[in-house]
């Protein structure tokens, strides 16, 4: 037909078969006994399928090159399982581990999971002149299966342009600068979160787990209630991005820098309202869009590489990316008629809840008490103290306080420390963000190693709240406990029921600069090709032979106190496992 | 070729756009649509059995809901981990208060929707379960409402409450609606009362229940809540005394219930529905139903055997409180000296060396399914730890979900008794409070010593007759003024090595110690803001200015 006309079409299935048997037996552990033994069968079927279907067009026509794609895509999966089990076998032997031999069957149950259906259709247009100047359009358009009906589609469209400089006629050809392009882009992309597979259908919920309500004698494990409010409005969440970017190679590519300024907006956010949704109504939050979140940043690559002479190359490279991330609009009012807050309940053990996100400030600010040293004495507690401007009364803020006790900033100057007392402090989000590498090869060795570190971050470390703290019951205390004053100034003065409050006020005693620098990887590799080679069979086919060895998370600098600096997620830490130091040795064989 | 290639193209994309409608319409499968329920009987079952589910919570009644009676004086909590709670300077964050906060509103949402969705297809139409169904959520809608209400509400500040059924399409405009806060805790006593009146009317007598229904809320339940409203809502309206006499005596004669004729058989598993029972938490050991409150109450690490948490220990004032030769005691409270029987032998009494708090005693009201059993022993001549609990089936085979087949008494008819004699004293009439006060002496081995009774009388014999119950000795202690009460240290009563059992010889009494408050504190109880607690903050800040926070004192 025509000529640089091409259709694409791609099929893909996926099944997954799970079938679990397990057998807990009895445990005799002294004071926790757990005296049931069960056996528990769990088994599901999943399938999923995707297909693809593209037509695209290219030509060049002279100086001018076009290009033209549209393709659709389909996909679907689904999970149908369920789960049977026995209790109270008089014997454990492997033989008799068989539903025939328990005595008792607590219910059994079926699932049905993840059902997803999705369409979406791209239709994307491009163009370049003289391979100087480049424009590439697309839009796409996603239908969403979960979504209720009248919001599933997303319109997403972007565009591209490029101008490389280097190719101008103007631009004088030399060995310095070898390539100098200007690259700009403006593009949405959609987002569903956490929305819930078939969100659309309001349907009951399911309570009992095994055990069921004991009502008389009998047990009921299918209690049926209404928990959940669909919000018929709910759709897409659009990221909103326009990037401004340079790319340079120099001294005939030695030297590559690459340069972006990018700034996106995410609006529509799709969240569990928080305003005007206490617990009280008795029923989960309803998910809503709601506000619009700006994040602007700046990104920087450079990179080194040489080769010195036939047998001794290497390379240098780094990249750093700030950002500034912050609510732009927080889609809620107060009730006095002020910008509203989305209050996170996120918490540690339910006593510490450090989170709230306002106006203008980053998403998951942490919103705390703030805290100034210790009172190094009886007196000095005493004397912190508060006047009431209406009745001239004195009185202390922190009554209970004592040397060794935190002293908490009372903000709003009322005589109290209360949550009223709570500031903005920022959010985890590393305000940098770099990593750096180098590497080179000798002849057949080649050594490479990568850093990678944070910078301007934080992290709620509420581990403290049981290592440090002899008021909280049976847990274990990090060695950092013997730091108690009057040891230093770091950690509280013991006591045994924390009457100051030094731990369950949510204050930045627990905010720890989380900044870090990683040794990520090492890895020395000796290429044995040419011993491989020797052979004139292995030879004329190619094979190569490489051995490697290598380390990961080698170092780490920091100071954070908790077990590891990368906390992740919102920066709550509630005791992360830190990250392992991995050593490999390995042997790469093409044959 | 190029021909059937382009026309596949064109044709598998344009199948794709036609039938996107259907393909896009994901369904889910296995639960029933929001609409449309409550078409049988067994509907109606499931849905009030979710109400009930609210018993086996530890958020709740399996342990949350009685670590506020650390403010009382009858206990103190192991492991003060609240003492902010407990030195009454609450700020309503403290986590036994915010959860089961939360579970209660979300369990009064679910009653509200079975009472709200049978009410939506005529009451007059319901079938018979159908309408006991009704009676049941209606009850249990108030039952949660009053212990969120006096727990929360002022006189000049009520709590949060709304009826689904008073807005016909509840499921598009209620559903989002935050719940109006009531300008006074009496509109929320009156709500209550409300909902107990029309649950009495669609509730049956408990005797009409069998086996398999024993255990749902019935007409007698219903009255009986009334009475302790009524006793409530006298703090700020002395008028509602008067009320209560006769309706205990309705709840004796019309609804048959009467006091066992020994205080030793209330609180054993044959007599889960004795004459003495109103309401009750109902438990199966084995099949994990039911609060985990014995395990709760059961010491740490319950002597090798069984996982108790010893959660709660109750002070020398409690132990104090009862006379020489009041039966009572020793089955309410377990200290040094005492032998009990503990899966099938004899354990001397110790409280765990090892806890943070000691103080010698334990509540043993829920022991009785622990008695039975008998200890198997292994190789090496230890006790077997599972093996000695399969023993016997009633109590759970699980060590973190300690529940037995003894109920957990919510109400029961002595405490109806105990408020009939408090309604007469506060009306005047002590001769008639002392026949009252009198039965109940009478069966714990002291006879009948009351010619006319007083409050102080009352303040007695209530804590004797309830220790370690959930019918909140600390409310008592708020509604009956008691601050010099609240306000006293709490002692323990150990003997010089508390891990060995009491011997008058190797190890006797040591010096009584405080045990409550630790580091130099005094706890001071305002009146004006630790009546009830503080709704919880984070709450307040949701709601955006719909409920109003109680005012909070230091």
């Amino acid at each position: 037909m025509l000529p640089g006309l091409r259709f694409n079409s791609r099929f893909t299935y996926r099944n997954e078969n799970y079938f679990y048997k397990n057998f807990s037996p009895r445990i005799s552990e002294p004071g926790k006994p757990n005296a049931r033994n069960e056996l528990s069968y769990d088994t599901y079927d999943y399938y999923y399928w995707g297909t693809e279907n593209t037509l695209t067009y290219d030509n060049t026509f002279g100086r001018h090159t076009v290009g033209a794609l549209i393709s659709t895509t389909a996909e679907e999966q689904r999970q149908r399982g369920f789960a049977v089990k026995g209790r109270y076998f008089d014997n454990e032997a492997e033989a008799n581990q068989y539903l025939s031999y328990a005595s008792e069957f607590p219910n059994p149950e079926d699932s049905y999971s993840y059902p997803d259906n999705n369409v979406a259709i791209v239709a994307r247009l491009s163009y370049s002149f003289d391979d100087r100047y480049f424009v590439t359009a697309s839009w796409r358009r996603d239908y969403a299966g979960r979504l209720p009906k009248g919001n599933k589609s997303g319109d997403f469209p972007a565009v591209t342009g490029g101008w490389k400089i280097s190719s101008e006629p103007f631009f004088r050809k030399n060995d310095v600068v070898t390539l100098l392009k200007l690259r700009a882009s403006w593009g949405r992309v959609g987002n569903l979160g956490a929305v819930p597979y078939a969100y659309s259908y309001p349907v009951l919920d399911r309570d009992g787990n095994g055990d069921g309500t004991q009502v008389g004698g009998s047990t009921n494990t299918n209690l049926m209630y209404l928990g959940t409010a669909i919000n018929p409005n709910l759709s897409w969440e659009t990221s909103e991005q326009t990037d401004i970017g340079l790319d340079l190679d120099m001294f005939r590519g030695r030297l590559s820098i690459s340069a972006d300024f990018f700034m996106k907006r995410t609006y529509d956010l799709i969240q569990a309202q928080t305003t005007n949704w206490p617990d009280y109504i008795g029923i989960s939050a309803m998910m809503i869009n709601q506000g619009e979140i700006r994040n602007r940043g700046f990104e920087l690559g450079v990179n080194w590489r040489e080769q010195v002479n036939r047998d001794w190359s290497y390379y240098v490279g780094g990249n750093l990316t700030t950002l500034k991330n912050w609510v732009s609009d927080i889609g809620t009012m107060a009730a006095d008629g002020g910008k509203g807050v989305w209050a996170h309940s996120d918490h540690f053990r339910s006593v510490l809840k450090p989170f709230q996100t306002a106006e203008g400030e980053p998403l998951y600010s942490y919103y705390l008490i703030q805290t100034n040293g210790l009172f190094q004495s009886d007196e000095e507690a005493a004397n912190y103290t508060w006047t009431d401007p209406e009745t001239g009364e004195t009185k202390r803020i922190q009554p209970n306080a004592k040397a060794g006790d935190i002293r908490f900033v009372d903000w709003n100057n009322d005589g109290k420390i209360d949550s009223n007392d709570r500031q903005y402090m920022g959010s985890y989000m590393p305000k940098l963000t770099y990593s750096f590498s180098a590497g080179f090869t000798w002849k057949d060795l080649s050594f490479s190693m990568m850093w990678q570190g944070a910078a301007k971050t934080k992290a709620f470390n509420a581990t403290k709240f049981t290592l440090l703290n002899e008021a909280q019951g049976v847990f274990n205390r990090s060695t950092d406990i013997l730091k108690a004053w009057p040891a230093s100034n770091d950690v509280p003065r013991l006591t045994a029921n924390d009457a100051n409050g030094n731990f369950t006020n949510v204050s930045d005693f627990y905010l720890d600069d989380a900044s870090y620098l990683r040794l990520k990887n090492v890895t020395v590799s000796y290429d044995l090709t040419r011993l491989l080679r020797r052979n004139a069979k292995l030879a004329a086919r190619g094979s190569s032979l490489s051995v490697y060895f290598s380390g990961e998370n080698l170092w780490t600098i920091t100071d954070y106190t908790g077990f590891d600096p990368e906390v992740g997620g919102i920066g709550l830490d509630a005791g992360r496992y830190p990250v392992s130091r991995v050593f490999s040795f390995g042997i790469k064989l093409t044959y | 070729m190029k021909k059937i290639i382009a026309a596949i193209a064109v044709v598998t994309m344009g199948l794709s756009a036609s039938s996107c409608a259907d393909f896009l319409d994901v369904q889910p499968e296995g639960n029933p649509n929001q609409g449309g329920y409550f078409q049988t009987d067994k509907e109606a079952e499931d849905a009030i059995g979710a109400v009930y589910w609210i018993f086996d919570k530890e958020e709740t009644w399996g342990r949350n809901l009685f670590w506020e009676q650390g403010c009382g004086d009858d206990m103190v909590c192991n492991q003060s981990r609240w003492p902010s709670l407990m030195n009454f300077q609450y700020t309503g964050d403290e986590s036994p208060l915010t959860d089961n906060w939360e579970k209660m509103t979300e369990y009064i949402a679910r009653a509200n929707w079975v009472v709200a969705g049978l009410k939506a297809k005529g009451v007059d139409k319901l079938t018979a379960v159908e309408t006991r169904t009704l009676g049941e959520a209606l009850f249990m809608r108030a039952f949660l409402h009053f212990h969120i209400a006096y727990r929360y509400g002022r006189a000049d500040n009520g709590c949060p409450f709304i009826r689904y059924e008073d807005y016909p399409n509840y499921t598009e405009t209620m559903l989002s609606t935050i719940p109006s806060q009531q300008a006074t805790v009496m509109d929320n006593y009156k709500l209550i009362e409300d909902d107990l009146k029309e649950a009495a009317g669609y509730l049956p007598f408990f005797e009409t229940y069998g086996a398999e229904d024993q255990g749902r809320a019935h007409k007698v339940a219903a009255w009986a809540l009334q009475v302790k409203l009524y006793a409530y809502w006298a703090y700020h309206d002395k008028t509602k005394w008067e009320l209560i006499p006769d309706l205990v005596d309705k709840i004796e004669k019309e609804g048959n219930r009467a006091l066992l004729g020994d205080f030793a058989d209330v609180f054993k598993m044959a007599n889960n529905y004795s004459s003495e029972y109103i309401w009750s938490a109902t438990g199966t050991g084995r099949k994990e139903g039911g609060p985990r409150f014995p395990g709760v109450c059961l010491v740490n690490k319950g002597w090798g055997i069984f996982n108790g948490w010893g959660s709660l220990k109750p002070s020398r004032s409690l132990w104090e409180e009862y006379e020489e030769g009041d039966t009572r005691r020793d089955i309410s409270v377990y200290s040094y000296g005492m032998t009990i029987k503990y899966f099938g032998a004899e354990q001397p009494f110790t409280d765990p060396a090892g806890d943070k708090i000691v103080s010698g005693f334990m509540f043993a009201k829920y022991m009785e399914p622990y008695t039975y059993g008998q200890r198997v022993l292994d190789e090496e001549g230890n006790v077997d730890a599972s093996k000695t609990v399969l023993s016997k089936h009633y109590v759970s085979t699980n060590g973190n979900d300690m529940t037995t087949d003894l109920n957990i008494p919510l109400i029961r008819f002595a405490e109806m008794v105990l408020f009939k004699a408090e309604a007469l004293i506060e009306m005047g009439e002590g001769g008639k409070a002392a026949i009252e006060l009198n039965r109940l002496t009478q069966r714990c081995g002291l006879g009948q010593p009351y010619a006319t009774a007083t409050m102080e009388d009352l303040m007695h014999e209530r804590r004797c007759e309830l220790a370690g119950e959930f019918t909140d000795r600390f409310m008592d202690l708020k509604r009956w003024k008691q601050y010099d009460k609240l306000e006293q240290q709490q002692y323990d009563r150990v003997p010089v090595d508390p891990s060995k059992a009491y011997d008058p010889d190797t190890n006797p009494w040591a010096e009584k110690q405080v045990i409550w408050p630790v580091g130099g504190i005094e706890r001071k109880f305002e009146p004006e803001f630790d009546l009830v607690f503080p709704y919880p903050p984070l709450e307040v800040t949701k709601a955006n200015g719909k409920l109003k926070q109680n005012p909070i004192g230091n």
